[in-house]
Order: C-alpha cells, then sequence, then structure tokens
C-alpha cells in the first residue's frame, strides 16, 4: 500500500480505501453497523414497541381444527404451508 | 386483531397472547400467521363467553381438554386473521399462575393486550425447543440481561 488506510464509518456503509503502488485505488466495503445482529437485538430490547408487520393476504380457507398432539398440529400447519406454495406462495398486506 | 383483544377486554374474557405475538409485542420485529391464545382449559364459562364475543366468527364451538389432552389447541380463521387458542402447552404455567403474574402491552394502535410475563414466555420458549424459537430466547435473554423482563 502507497498510503496509509483510511477508514470512514460516516455514509451508507463503513469502507476503507487506499491507494496501492502505481497509484490505483482500493476500496474495501466493510459490514454496515446496523449488521450487527446483538446490536440490533438491544435496540429493539430496550426500545420494547410492537412493529406493525403484514400480513398474508391468500392464506387457503379452512374450517376449525382441533388438536391433540403437537405432530398432528404442526403437519397441518406444514400442509397449509404447502398449499400456500402450490398456489404461487404469499401474497402480502402492506 | 385489535377487533378481537378490544372484544375479550370488554368482555371480561380470561386470556394471555402467547407465542410469535407476544414476541413482537415485548419489541422484537418478527412475523407469525396465527394469534395464539392462552386460555384456562376447563374453564367453561369463560369458552361459552368467547363463543358469544366472537359469534358467527367461529365455525365450531371452543370446547374444554378431554381428560387426556385432546383439543388442546383448537384453530379458527377469522376475518382479522387465524386464531389459535391453547388449554395448554410446553413451559406454561398453570393458567391461574400466568394469569397473576400477566403483563400488559399495547398493539401498533394502542389497543391494550393481555400477555404472559417476559419470563414465562423465555421458559416457554425453552421448552417447545424448535429451531424457530432460537431467535426468540435470543431476544427475551437480551432483555433479561438488560433488566428488561
Amino acid at each position: 500500500m502507497g498510503q496509509a488506510l483510511c477508514r470512514k464509518t460516516h455514509g451508507p456503509s463503513p469502507v476503507i480505501s487506499g491507494l496501492l503502488e502505481g497509484g490505483a485505488r482500493v476500496i474495501i466495503k466493510l459490514m454496515k453497523i446496523t449488521d450487527d445482529y446483538s446490536g440490533k437485538l438491544e435496540i429493539w430490547a430496550r426500545e420494547g414497541t410492537a412493529a406493525r408487520m403484514p400480513r398474508i393476504a391468500n392464506l387457503p380457507s379452512f374450517s376449525c381444527r382441533r388438536f391433540n398432539s403437537y405432530a398432528e398440529l404442526h403437519a397441518w400447519k406444514q400442509a397449509l404451508l404447502d398449499e400456500l406454495l402450490k398456489r404461487g406462495g404469499a401474497q402480502w398486506t402492506k | 386483531m385489535d377487533e378481537v383483544i378490544r372484544r375479550f377486554n370488554e368482555r371480561g374474557v380470561r386470556y394471555l397472547v402467547i407465542g410469535g405475538q407476544a414476541i413482537r409485542l415485548e419489541g422484537c420485529p418478527r412475523f407469525s400467521m396465527d394469534w395464539d391464545v392462552y386460555i384456562p382449559s376447563r374453564d367453561a364459562a369463560n369458552m361459552e363467553l368467547i363463543n358469544q364475543v366472537l359469534g358467527d366468527e367461529l365455525d365450531m364451538p371452543l370446547i374444554p381438554m378431554g381428560p387426556r389432552g385432546e383439543n388442546f389447541v383448537q384453530t379458527y380463521q377469522t376475518r382479522w386473521g387465524i386464531l389459535q387458542f391453547h388449554l395448554t402447552g410446553p413451559g406454561l404455567p398453570p393458567f391461574d399462575e400466568a394469569e397473576r403474574r400477566a403483563i400488559m402491552h399495547t398493539t401498533e394502535d394502542g389497543v391494550p393486550v393481555r400477555c404472559l410475563a417476559g419470563l414465562d414466555l423465555l421458559e416457554s420458549k425453552k421448552q417447545a425447543n424448535r429451531p424457530s424459537d432460537l431467535g426468540d430466547i435470543e431476544f427475551l435473554e437480551k432483555k433479561k440481561s438488560l433488566g428488561l423482563l
């Protein structure tokens, strides 16, 4: 490297840049701070407010189901998701 | 689902939101396709009240759990989404105990909703021990470590 590396932490994502011998510039993009999963968890934990999430708008219809075991429940849920996939996947509400 | 919660609150239904929606109400932005609701397993009057409150939305009435745990989960598709009533579940404390420790959250539209306490929720997730629960456990452990559960 012809110059000391320079780290920028502002902007959309931090980068390391420097000049190679001969003058070519190299730029290495680093992981954004927001990609720190533990950091995200801490923000969400401290904030503690419910985020609005989308709903599946095209869920296949079904009538009431009563279950006697988790095996039955999971098998039914998997079948429902398989049916949704057959129909082209989930369409989400905004 | 706010409409259901509002009706439950107004009519004094005994319920506790558990599962993925309870995690979301704790602050974790997490998708769940249904609302899991814990109710006392053999409180016939409470079940009758739920049947009245939800009326035609239920195509079959909610019924008490059988002596060998039959019907321990009952699932309905309503115009507001999927409602899944749990009459028992792994790691869930007895309903009366869970009800005493319950906490109130508010939905994103400001409706108060009674939920399983954070520590009970964490325990139930640990007991269920499904791969899909690992993220929830991590989130709740973080809240616990910050003294926020």
